[in-house]
């Protein structure tokens, strides 16, 4: 699934380390959803939505044909 | 943490009593070696070494992390880390499917070979614990999600 992790994460200015210590993961996982290669659960995605103020559905970007 | 430590400790305790033991056992009965219950020093010497590595491991893992307490936030954020976990378990089912395969034909090939019935049956009696395991598991985990 893709999503606009990244761009929101450095839009903050921090870095993976930061980001994956605010949300209590590995800073490989914060590098694997930014690559699209990890799907977060429903929990770790309402962290991620939470600390950017943004909705589950504008950071990760639902595409049917991906399923 | 204090978990941790008392594991440590107990793993270290044992295994040095099991170490302790097989000493014991091989210098106060020097017959042992013709009796059947020769392999039981050496039994406790091998398991006393892994428990007594072991513990000893984490005792020396809980002092450092005792000095470092970074350090132990980040190895509670790796074991609890979601993908961590998610790879963890993914790579054991693996793991699971080719064991089941496997240890299906060695069952066949052990029957194949005339191999010593009672060895067979214990094979058995081990293949079919873990497969009721998982099918109670399966059924279990049904009714919690």
């Amino acid at each position: 699934m893709k999503n606009r992790l990244e761009e929101l994460r450095k839009a903050r200015g921090i870095t993976q380390e930061e980001l994956a210590a605010l949300l209590e993961v590995s800073r490989q996982t914060i590098s694997s959803l930014e690559k699209g290669r990890y799907n977060p659960s429903i929990l770790l995605a309402f962290k991620i939505s939470r600390y950017f103020g943004q909705s589950i559905e504008d950071i990760f970007l639902y595409e049917e044909d991906a399923q | 943490m204090k978990r941790r430590r008392n594991r440590g400790w107990v793993l270290f305790l044992l295994g040095l009593a099991l170490l302790l033991g097989a000493w014991l056992l091989l210098k106060l009965i020097p017959d042992l070696d013709a009796g059947h219950w020769r392999v039981v020093p050496f039994l406790a010497l091998g398991v006393g070494c892994g428990l007594f590595g072991g513990g000893a491991g984490e005792l020396l893992a809980v002092q450092a992390m005792k000095k470092h307490p970074e350090l132990q936030k980040q190895q509670e954020i790796a074991e609890k880390d979601e993908r961590n976990v998610a790879l963890g378990n993914a790579a054991k089912a693996k793991g699971y499917d080719v064991m089941t395969f496997s240890f299906g034909a060695m069952l066949l090939f052990s029957a194949l070979m005339e191999a010593d019935l009672a060895l067979t049956l214990v094979l058995v009696a081990a293949y079919l614990f873990i497969q009721f395991y998982t099918l109670w598991w399966r059924f279990k985990l049904e009714k919690e999600m």
